[in-house]
């Protein structure tokens, strides 16, 4: 009998582990999703949309942010006179009527009809008392600078599903820091669908993205975009941009390019506007080319700057192909200080030729030409260097004066901030330092990318571009008692194989002051009329941008 | 046995006492629905002020409105700008 006993014992207790363990299951391991489950019963599920972060420049000022706006929709089931009320909403929405009409007779509870108007447009339509006409609160970009960095920001559209999303630029990039996490809230109703006094839902408190501070500083990017526009109708150029870059950091401190849009319109704009010229155009940049050459033919010896041009009496012979000066003047026995302040083309045939391809492709890669630089904005493009075995010698003499060669304009920036920075290159970075909800700020150091040429390397290339500016072609628009340095390039544009003699890309970069440079610019103009050269065109806005910067450093004159 | 009419009759107390105490507890807290609702509502008007008020006042101290308003007043951008350079020595030797 006894064991009868036990075997009923033994049963009862592997019920009761069962039960244990099922219980288990559901208490613990299935909690979360069972409470969920339940308070859906007696409250309603909702989707929390988070409010899209803001995005500030170094002064801590939203250039741009979220106002409100709302959806107006209709319930067709609750409009009776449908030809009336499709009349005054047309009117008032500036909707074509058709429109309105169609959307009026579908068989459905809830039909939006126009997103995005402001509060008077709210309320003129609320004071009609249209029957089944709603409004649902939603938040929309708001730019307070207007187009200002247009190309830098981006813009923010919407996606297959019809959510915000960002497009180009900081927006792009970073869409989905900005964008913030959904959450889904619980909010219990009473019998009458009035929300109860209940246990907060610590899911239902409003949700936000992070927000970006930018390297951007507002004062210099607005100068920049107001001297790049007068300057584009001076010169009757057909575009231009402006690039700003502390070398010591690598922060971009203003980044501007015309023809622009604006970002809240985007959509009145053509596509091709969107993209940032300074990251996502390829050109040949010419003599502004010269000082990456110089510095590599410098760095590895082969030169100095005492050191005579032996080719430089005459134009010059290569693989068939004959080499000029851009203005076919000579200068016999010439050294490569009179070769950049020059910008003697066959100078610099002479010092790549002396670099030979091997040490040319390891110095350009060294200075990130050929590479994207791992700028912060969507859109960055970049070309790859040729392969040894396709530089021929004609290639090398060209590329060693910035022809033959595609790069974008932020590389130009990035590599000639290396020498401005002691030959070290840094990466350049947009955004400074994200903040998210709560308000913890998270600093983004800056990221050495590599040192091109050494220290020496790049104090006697500075002298070399200071003299350039002193007593170059551009020395008629200097700023006098300041150290620059700097360096002019007209560049021809290649067209169906050839290039074009009347239309250049003109352009200057330089950095200031050449001592203890608080900043590097490229200034670059596209078909510019009223003067094909760089000299005479993006010079002169170049240092108009330089006077006000450097007054706003409060850098003193010291020569 | 003697009956435990002291324990009696705290419970029975303990019981009418808690069914009153829920009573008047869930009587005050039926109408605590539309006080928030109120309460929402008035947080969301000020919500929207502020929301209003801020685009306001970016709008008002962005640099393209203080740039165009300056102009309109007739003020114009300073060219000449003078600087304080080291003082010269106050001896030099002839």
């Amino acid at each position: 009998m006894i064991w009868r006993y036990r075997a009923i014992l033994l049963i009862l207790i592997g019920i009761l582990c069962l039960i244990i363990a099922r219980l288990f299951y559901w208490q613990v391991v299935k909690a979360s999703e069972l409470s969920l489950l339940g308070q859906s019963q007696y409250g309603g599920l909702i989707k929390v949309l988070p409010q899209r972060g803001e995005i500030r420049t170094s002064d801590n000022f939203p250039i741009a942010t979220n106002k409100i706006s709302y959806l107006v929709f209709v319930n067709p089931k609750e409009i009776k006179d449908k030809e009336k009320n499709s009349l005054i909403l047309s009117r008032k929405l500036g909707i074509d009527r058709a429109s309105v009409s169609a959307k009026l007779s579908l068989d459905k509870f809830w039909v939006p009809l126009k997103s995005e108007i402001d509060m008077q447009e709210k309320e003129k339509i609320s004071k009609l008392n249209l029957p089944g006409v709603g409004f649902e609160k939603q938040f929309t970009r708001f730019y307070p600078e207007a187009s200002m960095a247009a190309h830098l920001l981006g813009f923010v559209g919407k996606n297959e599903a019809g959510e915000d999303k960002g497009y180009f630029g900081i927006e792009g990039y970073y869409d989905r820091l900005l964008r913030g996490k959904e959450e889904i809230a619980i909010q219990i109703h009473d019998a009458l669908g009035r929300p109860i006094l209940s246990r907060a839902n610590e899911n239902s408190k409003e949700t936000r993205g992070n927000n970006l501070i930018l390297n951007i500083n507002r004062s210099m990017q607005f100068i920049a975009e107001e001297k790049l526009k007068k300057g584009i109708k001076k010169y009757g150029a057909s575009g231009g941009l402006v690039g700003i870059m502390d070398p010591k950091t690598g922060n971009i401190l203003a980044l501007s390019s015309f023809p622009s849009f604006s970002p809240s319109d985007f959509q009145d704009y053509e596509p091709n506007l969107y993209k940032n010229p300074s990251i996502s155009n390829l050109y040949e940049p010419g003599s502004t080319f010269k000082p990456l050459v110089m510095s590599s033919a410098l760095d590895s010896k082969l030169v100095t700057p005492q050191t005579k041009c032996p080719i430089c009496s005459g134009p010059v012979s290569v693989s068939g192909f004959d080499i000029r000066t851009w203005n076919d003047k000579y200068y016999k026995d010439n050294n490569m200080v009179g070769i950049i302040q020059h910008s003697d083309n066959v100078g610099m045939v002479f010092v790549a030729q002396k670099l030979g391809v091997d040490r040319m492709i390891n110095y350009l890669s060294a200075f990130g030409i050929g590479e994207t630089t791992g700028i912060d904005l969507q859109g960055e493009v970049s070309q790859p260097l040729s392969p040894k075995k396709l530089w021929y010698p004609v290639d090398l003499a060209t590329k060693g004066f910035g022809q033959g060669i595609s790069i974008t304009p932020i590389e130009l920036l990035s590599a000639t901030s290396a020498i401005a920075n002691k030959g070290v290159r840094l990466e350049p970075h947009v955004v400074g330092a994200v903040e998210d909800p709560n308000g913890k700020i998270s600093k983004i150091p800056p990221k050495i990318l590599g040192k091109p040429i050494s220290e020496q390397t790049a104090k006697v290339m500075t002298e070399i571009l200071v003299n350039a500016v002193n007593k170059g072609e551009a020395s008629w628009t200097k700023i006098p008692g300041y150290r620059i340095a700097g360096k002019t390039g007209t560049a021809s544009i290649p067209v169906k194989g050839h290039y074009d003699p009347n239309q250049t890309i003109a352009s200057f970069i330089g950095f200031a002051p050449s001592d203890n440079p608080k900043f590097a610019m490229l200034v670059i103009l596209d078909r510019p009329t009223a003067s094909i050269y760089g000299a005479e065109t993006a010079a002169p806005i170049f240092f108009d941008i330089a006077r006000d910067l450097l007054l706003y450093f409060g850098v003193s004159p010291n020569e | 046995m003697k009956k435990p009419t002291f324990i009696i009759f705290i419970t029975v107390f303990l019981i009418v006492a808690l069914f009153l105490a829920r009573v008047i507890v869930s009587n005050s807290l039926s109408t605590t629905g539309l006080i928030l609702l109120k309460l929402e509502s008035q947080l969301n008007s000020y919500k929207i002020e502020n929301s209003n008020l801020k685009e306001k006042l970016l709008s008002l101290t962005s640099l393209s409105y203080i740039s165009s308003e300056s102009s309109q007043l007739g003020f114009v951008e300073n060219k000449n700008s003078f600087t304080l350079t080291k003082p010269l020595p106050l001896a030099i030797k002839q």
